[in-house]
């Protein structure tokens, strides 16, 4: 089958994140589910409307998560389906992040925003293999309350993984309960997160600028950078490196992203023309 | 038990620089402060007086408005409360509100001025580490104003 040629997908559930934010668990309308790995992504389409890429946020035998922000007419009509519509799935591509690297050492999770959703499946992975790491903290930080992904989750993070969570903006109303967590920027949890920072890999996925700043703390604490992975988000097209779209000096992100490491494309996200 | 501010400021970040003779002589106007959760340390208005050090515990500094009551920062263990006491006279911006039980090491805003002008060298590392404390704030403000999970 051509890699351009969308496969029918069935929606299975759709679960409900936030405003603007739904999971779609999606299944073939045939055939097994392909087989996908923390940190890929795949390019879902409404028919009709568009094309676009989503990281996996869940990977279960025969069901595929995708987390999706409604943010332009592609992703608003992804958001909108409902339980037995059907869409269009192209995948998996792209690079995965590095569990086997982070085997046997401490492992520290920086997700911005919807960063969280591509960072879940590794979070499953702990949870199914806690014994394979040492010390394992999530530091999340996002806009305000209202954004929290996966809060059905969280519980069980924190009986096996540190989890640290921030907002950049808080206003109580007098009617909801107070926000007991931490009010500000995600770079202020790292120096609380308890890690060896010569035995440390750290997977970081947001906004770019958060995760700069996030990498550059991250170094200054002590973490090289080629143990710091990051997953760059460009304009995906073909997905499979042909088209250029996604291009970032010498890498096609599609390809050689989406996870990537900050030694290698540190010195690329400070020039503007790119 | 409630540990002497003098072990407290110690440990505390802002003195690291501190050498032990200058850290007993800020401990000698030193207190120590227990607020339990959902209690102010200070209000918005009130004379700026002390500088306050979070020894446990967090604090959010809040603004209230029509919309409700903003939490502007959180603030925890090792990081100053305030920083308007630097300038005498000057008054508290925002309402500092407890939201943790909360221990504090209180040191006299006006005895401290004091003891900078005439222990130059204490009041030079003091200010340095003031000076940290206030670009990584002003650091975190800029990039929270970049609003990027927009």
């Amino acid at each position: 089958m051509s890699v351009y040629l969308p496969r029918p997908f069935v929606v299975d559930a759709v679960e409900r994140e936030t405003a603007d934010t739904v999971t779609l668990v999606i299944r073939p309308q045939s055939g097994l589910a392909p087989a996908m790995k923390a940190g890929q992504f795949a390019m879902l389409s409404a028919f009709g409307t568009g094309e676009v890429p989503i990281s996996v946020s869940r990977i279960a035998r025969d069901r595929l998560h995708h987390t999706i922000r409604h943010v332009g007419e592609a992703t608003r009509a992804l958001t909108a389906l409902k339980t037995g519509d059907s869409l269009g799935f192209r995948g998996p591509f792209g690079t995965a992040w590095p569990l086997a690297a982070a085997v046997g050492k401490d492992l520290l999770v920086l997700a911005g925003g919807l960063g969280l959703a591509p960072l879940r499946p590794v979070l499953d992975y702990v949870m199914n293999h806690r014994d394979r790491f040492a010390r394992v903290s999530v530091l999340y930080g996002t806009r305000e309350v209202s954004q929290v992904l996966f809060g059905r989750d969280h519980k069980a993070w924190r009986s096996l993984m540190s989890l640290r969570m921030t907002v950049d903006h808080d206003v109580r109303q007098p009617d909801c309960a107070p926000w007991s967590g931490q009010v500000g920027v995600i770079t202020k949890l790292i120096p609380k997160a308890t890690y060896d920072a010569q035995n440390t890999v750290a997977m970081v996925c947001g906004p770019e600028i958060m995760m700069r700043f996030s990498a550059r703390d991250l170094e200054a604490s002590g973490i090289e950078r080629a143990n710091i992975h990051v997953s760059l988000e460009r304009n995906m097209k073909c997905a499979v490196g042909l088209c250029g779209h996604c291009q970032l000096s010498n890498f096609l992100v599609c390809r050689d992203g989406a996870v990537l490491s900050y030694d290698r494309v540190a010195p690329l996200l400070t020039v503007r023309e790119l | 038990m409630t540990a002497r501010p003098q072990n407290r400021l110690q440990t505390n970040a802002l003195c690291a620089e501190l050498t032990p003779a200058q850290i007993d002589k800020l401990a000698c106007l030193a207190r120590s402060e227990h607020h339990t959760a959902g209690t102010f340390v200070f209000r918005e208005g009130e004379l700026a007086t002390d500088l306050y050090l979070i020894d446990a515990g967090r604090v959010g500094l809040e603004l209230c408005s029509p919309r409700g009551v903003h939490t502007i920062d959180t603030l925890d263990r090792d990081d100053a409360l305030g920083l308007s006491w630097m300038y005498p006279g000057a008054r508290w911006l925002f309402d500092a509100r407890a939201t943790e039980p909360l221990d504090l090491v209180v040191i006299d805003g006006q005895r401290l001025h004091a003891l900078c002008e005439q222990d130059t060298d204490l009041g030079m590392r003091l200010m340095r580490a003031m000076a940290r404390e206030v670009i990584e704030r002003l650091q975190a403000t800029r990039a929270r104003l970049l609003d990027f999970y927009r």
